[in-house]
């Protein structure tokens, strides 16, 4: 894990190679230009007053603010329905809030259009609960899937996967396929997945909900990794308890309502290696 | 998408449900293959009948006492048809030589004047060589001043054409048939990929996958397998064809522009068929 960066390709992720200080300086590629850096704390999504009323009678989420910086890493805490999943799925435009807005890249959610769904998508990274890879496709070919979406070539597809295969943990699993793979390697597949087209942004709802402590270490340990390399991450968990420890920020949902919207300082001056430390105390 | 990666998608999904592609393709080619029959005996009969009707002209036979006047002005004015490529004159006693040489000297023997009167000989242009048109051109020679009788082989002309346009009609209606069942059959083969495809569909748009990029391999797998299906049907009936010519001579294949043409034909079915469950799946998807 430790040599993570140094496996990383200079060609596909070029920007992957900075250990910048602070990580929300770091310009992503993605598929598209951003003409100017990013300055430090500036805000790559803006959740301002959402509110999602399912069937005019279950209020899913209540006016729930927030902001994300370039390179933050986001912890979104909460018990069972507490809205953190119908958080994320707006994020993700799979649904349109009921009130307030959503703003990422200059897509907003209450304007954005069908067709730009796809392509707010593709600037975002998605780990599931159940990890979610496709059965018939091998673990390559989910891999790659994103690339493919994104146009990149076969050529740089056969180089890119296996590096981000590496990365993750699971090199020889390229050929096998999903119903083969352990609860863990799937999860470390769906990261891979994640990580391929070099998302802005990382929504991980319940990535260790099916996973044993040992395994949700290395899989906190992946998206820890993944957001010191300069990716936001925004992680939707009710296990509190694996980040005792470390100072990412928080917010916490209750019965969808910010409890304490600022609980925790930034994370941004806090010294990064302070989750590795603890996680691989943690797993010892 | 890449093109590379689409077709091994296509090849791939078509592999998984490789008894259901081969019965879909066996069921396409046989439908092009009976279409394609009946197209190669319309063909063949329109030939046989071109042949024929090239024998097809109006006799136009002239009274006995016909002035030169009259004589000239009809041949100016037959002249003058746009559907006349050739008029020849047969006098009376060509025509006795003519009659002799159908029922032999003996019978018309000791005739010293030819019973028979003139006539002119009309031949017409390939593309009037129609039962209505040759009738046209004979009614407006009826009633000339000098004419007797105006004469064409019409009951087997009329005959020619009706059947001819039977074969027509039946191919029309066996395509259309044949397109309908190919449609639908392409949409439920692709119909059922898509079902069996939903969860990693939505798995895709999750990912960010765009309408295009869901619905272009069901595109793509229905072009395939309909451009597959008329590319087997076509070499089955050359086949056939082969083995045809073996036994008998004078047959004519398809021409190219055609058996291309049901190729693409066959693409265009399939792209027609899979953009059923394509559009379904998008609907459903907004």
């Amino acid at each position: 894990m430790k040599e993570l960066s140094a496996k990383v390709s200079s060609e596909d992720g070029p920007q992957l190679k900075h250990k910048v200080s602070s990580a929300s300086r770091t310009h992503r590629e993605s598929g598209h230009a951003v003409p100017d850096l990013p300055a430090p704390g500036d805000a790559l999504l803006t959740v301002q007053r959402v509110s999602k009323v399912f069937d005019g009678k279950v209020t899913a989420l209540d006016q729930v603010s927030f902001q994300v910086a370039w390179g933050e890493f986001l912890l979104l805490v909460g018990p069972n329905q507490a809205g953190k999943t119908t958080l994320l799925r707006l994020i993700a435009s799979e649904e349109k809030p009921t009130q307030g807005a959503i703003l990422f890249q200059g897509f907003d959610s209450q304007t954005i259009k069908r067709k730009e769904i796809p392509l707010l998508r593709r600037k975002m990274g998605r780990i599931f609960p159940d990890s979610r890879l496709i059965d018939d496709l091998n673990v390559f070919d989910n891999v790659a899937l994103s690339l493919r979406m994104l146009g990149r070539g076969e050529r740089r597809i056969r180089r890119r996967v296996p590096e981000l295969l590496e990365m993750v943990g699971i090199p020889a699993t390229g050929m096998r396929f999903p119903p083969g793979l352990s609860s863990a390697e799937k999860q470390k597949a769906a990261i891979a997945r994640a990580l391929a087209g070099d998302p802005l942004l990382l929504l991980a709802d319940e990535p260790t909900m099916n996973l044993d402590e040992e395994s949700a270490d290395e899989i906190l340990m992946l998206l820890r990794e993944a957001n010191l390399l300069g990716t936001a991450v925004l992680l939707a968990t009710r296990h509190v308890r694996l980040w005792d420890g470390m100072l990412p920020r928080m917010l916490r949902l209750e019965k969808g309502r910010p409890v304490a919207p600022e609980l925790d300082p930034p994370v941004a001056d806090s010294d990064p290696q302070s989750l590795l430390c603890c996680q691989r105390e943690s797993s010892k | 998408m890449r093109v590379s990666y689409l077709i091994k998608q296509i090849l791939y999904q078509n592999k998984k449900r490789s008894s259901s592609s081969v019965i879909l393709l066996l069921c396409i080619a046989s439908a092009f293959l009976v279409f394609g029959g009946f197209a190669l005996i319309t063909l063949n009969l329109r030939t046989a009948a071109q042949k024929l009707k090239g024998e097809v002209q109006i006799e136009v036979y002239l009274t006995d006492q016909i002035t030169s006047l009259e004589f000239h002005a009809l041949l100016q004015k037959m002249r003058g048809f746009p559907e006349v490529e050739k008029v020849t004159y047969r006098s009376k006693r060509e025509a006795l030589t003519q009659m002799e040489s159908y029922l032999g000297e003996d019978l018309l023997q000791g005739l010293d004047l030819s019973p028979f009167p003139a006539s002119f000989l009309l031949g017409l242009r390939e593309e009037h060589r129609r039962f209505k048109k040759v009738a046209r051109v004979a009614s407006r020679m009826q009633g000339e001043e000098g004419v007797d009788e105006v004469v064409f082989a019409g009951a087997w002309l009329k005959k020619l054409d009706r059947t001819i346009s039977k074969f027509l009609i039946i191919d029309l209606v066996l395509g259309t048939c044949m397109a309908l069942a190919i449609v639908l059959m392409v949409a439920n083969l692709v119909g059922a990929t898509v079902r069996t495809k939903a969860e990693s569909i939505r798995i895709m748009s999750l990912l960010g996958a765009s309408g295009a990029d869901i619905s272009l391999p069901l595109l793509m797998q229905g072009i395939f397998l309909g451009g597959l299906g008329a590319l087997l049907s076509v070499l089955f009936l050359r086949a056939g064809y082969l083995i045809l010519t073996s036994q008998f001579s004078g047959i004519e294949f398809l021409p190219a522009h055609l058996l291309l043409g049901m190729i693409l034909w066959g693409m265009a079915l399939g792209a027609g068929g899979s953009l059923i469950p394509a559009r379904r799946l998008l609907r459903a998807w907004r």
